[in-house]
């Protein structure tokens, strides 16, 4: 299954997207190649940090997915080092360090998001292709589209086929980073921590209910259904199914 | 440190009884030399008052009242009394105008206290000595022992304050002396205190005076290492364990994904396989929590403090749940009184209060009311969630605190257990208290969002 490419032109389509994963764990490294090899992506392997180092540093890769502690070169040490030669690649950080304040520490070094073990292979997949996503992504938007749903984010209005939506104001923030992705699988993590900007479990179900209240609002059944779950790892927000 | 508390020490105890002791010691020597001293005296005044005797009996009778006279005039200090009374009774010479009562005539010496003619405005006390002469008539010699009963007053005084003076200083000097232990008594309660609430990493104070008590904190100290070393030392095995959990974890979760994703068409495998991937996501995510729990409990840095303000947190946190609780069909209300900002990790707070509206939608029956409260408690702010669920009992209040704990009616509702367990960690961490209560019916859980050792 691949998702890649979804309404975003055929320029992404023609070139093929390399990433680079250093991971010392070779059956840990083996799952994200082969998963994100599934999602039509060209993934290259560092089983430490100073081949990582130097294969980021010269690679001219899309993405790196790296892990925090590798043997010579540690994680942090990297991405610093990458960021330090002005490299801007996006850095998924995969750790077993889970704790907020070294999700703070690897983000502050340049890590882009932060993902920790254990992790499920499409919650990793579904970040890398969030992040490859940002990157190409025009940094100015006013407004969102997708299909007959516009989102205005200057005047914080929804509208789905020309009626106004009424949405409280994380309905709002919800929506916006579900049609800033669109195409994409989000997953229920990505949403709490984005939407509501923390990192712990929030349990139950309750982003589905926040989900399913937002989709009463934006999905009339008369109209064609927009927000699509997911089975088994969230959401997508597409006018294809 | 009060009066009740100093004297209940052992330095104190033990002065006052030295203090007492000495009291009484001092008072059994003032006793035998006044005993003595009064003996001696008695025994001389006797004395003088048997060779007075031999002296009249060796006078002619009919010069007895002159010699009487002229002992009295020589007596200048006026300690002799003399008399001579006829057979009825009247005085004939002397100065003692009547035979005193209680004298018994017979040669014998008695004390007694009557009027003196030389002293009319108060009776003496005497000691007197009383013969029948062979004339019928009656002699009388007496020797004031007023010095004797003025030196018993003056012991009696010496008595009264030296003891008391004695128990005085023992008081004052015993409650100096049990300051400086109860002192480091205190000390060693504060930081035994701050022990028990999981600072293991304080000790005892130990002083240069190398006493009894810098002894026991030697030793109490060289526990605390150990148990301090055991303490890391299991932690350091359980964290090991978990961090070498999250790997193999984490491969068999993706193994499982890539069997899932690879079955094709074959309807059986395909939802065991399914089934599969929802037990370990489920596994993965008490794995989760309960790393969690430990790492908010090894938490001992307060980096993430800051003020913040509960109000804020609570009303992010209601608006998180809301939508669960009316998907319940439970009314879900909130009451916010203004409080002074706290200080605090507010995005732990905003898990712990998640955590326990969580709890409270999960065991209040459809059409039931939640009702979250900020209010200026004793110490500061405080957040009560009260629910119209079944309430806790008595017997379980502490057990569901523990990690892994589910109530009995829990039975049928989805959540780990874990829960109450974070919530616990991070009241802990913020050193705020935390209480399950009733409210008739249902459960009322109450964060106190103030230093418990205040």
């Amino acid at each position: 299954m691949s998702l890649r490419g979804r309404g975003d032109g055929y320029k992404e389509m023609l070139q093929v997207t390399k990433i680079l994963t250093i991971e010392d764990d070779a059956t840990t490294a083996q799952e994200i190649v082969d998963e994100l090899s599934n999602h039509g992506f060209e993934v290259d392997w560092a089983s430490n940090g100073k081949d990582g180092l130097d294969r980021a540093l010269h690679g001219h890769y899309d993405l790196i997915t790296l892990d925090r502690m590798l043997p010579f070169i540690d994680g942090l040490a990297i991405v610093t080092a990458i960021r330090a030669k002005n490299i801007d690649t996006p850095v998924l950080m995969i750790s077993a360090l889970s704790d907020v304040d070294e999700r703070v520490d690897g983000l502050r070094a340049g890590g882009d998001d932060y993902l920790v073990k254990p992790f499920a292979s499409e919650e990793m997949a579904a970040r890398v292709e969030v992040l490859l996503r940002q990157r190409n992504r025009p940094e100015r938007q006013t407004k969102l589209r997708v299909a007959d749903l516009e989102l205005d984010l200057v005047a914080r209005q929804a509208n789905r086929n020309g009626r106004v939506l009424d949405l409280l104001p994380t309905e709002f923030r919800l929506l916006e980073y579900m049609m800033r992705n669109s195409g994409q699988i989000i997953t229920r993590t990505m949403l709490f921590e984005s939407v509501w900007g923390y990192h712990f479990d929030p349990g139950t179900n309750i982003i589905d209910v926040h989900i399913g209240r937002l989709r009463r609002k934006v999905d009339d059944t008369a109209l064609l259904p927009l927000i699509h779950t997911v089975r088994g790892s969230g959401y997508m927000l597409s006018e294809h199914i | 440190m009060n009066i009740s508390e100093l004297s209940r020490t052992v330095a104190f105890r033990l002065t006052l009884l030295y203090s007492l002791f000495f009291a009484a010691c001092v008072i059994m020597l003032l006793g035998f030399v006044y005993w003595q001293t009064a003996t001696e005296m008695t025994r001389r005044v006797d004395q003088i008052l048997t060779l007075e005797n031999i002296r009249l009996a060796g006078i002619r009778r009919d010069h007895l009242p002159d010699e009487i006279d002229k002992s009295l005039q020589r007596d200048l200090r006026h300690i002799y009394f003399y008399a001579l009374f006829s057979p009825d009774g009247r005085m004939i010479a002397g100065n003692v105008p009547r035979l005193p009562p209680g004298i018994v005539v017979d040669g014998g010496i008695y004390e007694t206290n009557f009027l003196a003619t030389n002293m009319q405005a108060q009776p003496l006390s005497a000691r007197v000595l009383a013969v029948h002469l062979d004339s019928g008539n009656t002699l009388l010699i007496g020797h004031d022992v007023q010095q004797l009963i003025e030196f018993g007053e003056i012991m009696r005084r010496a008595f009264f304050w030296g003891g008391s003076l004695t128990i005085l200083l023992g008081l004052m000097f015993g409650l100096a002396l049990s300051f400086r232990p109860l002192r480091r008594v205190e000390q060693i309660r504060q930081v035994c205190e701050l022990i028990a609430r999981g600072s293991i990493r304080h000790r005892l104070p130990i002083s240069k005076h190398r006493d009894e008590l810098d002894m026991l904190a030697a030793v109490v100290n060289r526990m605390l290492d150990e148990i301090e070393r055991l303490m890391s030392e299991v932690k350091s095995v359980g964290d090991h364990i978990a961090h070498d959990l999250r790997t193999p974890l984490t491969r068999l979760r993706a193994v499982l994904y890539r069997m899932q994703q690879q079955l094709g068409d074959a309807p059986v495998q395909r939802a065991m396989a399914d089934q599969l991937v929802v037990e370990v996501d489920s596994l993965l995510l008490r794995f989760r929590a309960l790393l969690r729990i430990s790492e908010i409990e090894n938490k001992q840095r307060r980096e993430g403090f800051k003020l913040i303000q509960l109000s804020e947190i609570l009303e992010q946190a209601f608006n998180f749940i809301e939508p669960l609780a009316e998907d319940k069909t439970i009314h879900l209300s909130m009451v916010a009184e203004h409080v002074d900002s706290i200080y605090g990790d507010g995005e732990l707070l905003f898990e712990a209060i998640v955590n326990l509206l969580d709890n409270a939608v999960k065991f209040t029956p459809a059409g039931g009311r939640i009702e979250v409260k900020l209010s200026c408690g004793v110490g500061g702010a405080r957040v009560d969630i009260i629910d119209s669920g079944s309430g806790i009992k008595e017997s379980e209040k502490m057990a569901v605190l523990n990690r892994f704990y589910r109530g009995e009616n829990e039975l049928q509702t989805s959540g780990f257990g874990l829960g109450l367990s974070i919530v616990m960690a991070i009241i802990r961490l913020h050193d705020f208290g935390f209480e399950l209560g009733d409210a008739n019916p249902g459960t009322r859980a109450t964060i106190f969002c103030w230093p418990r050792s205040v």
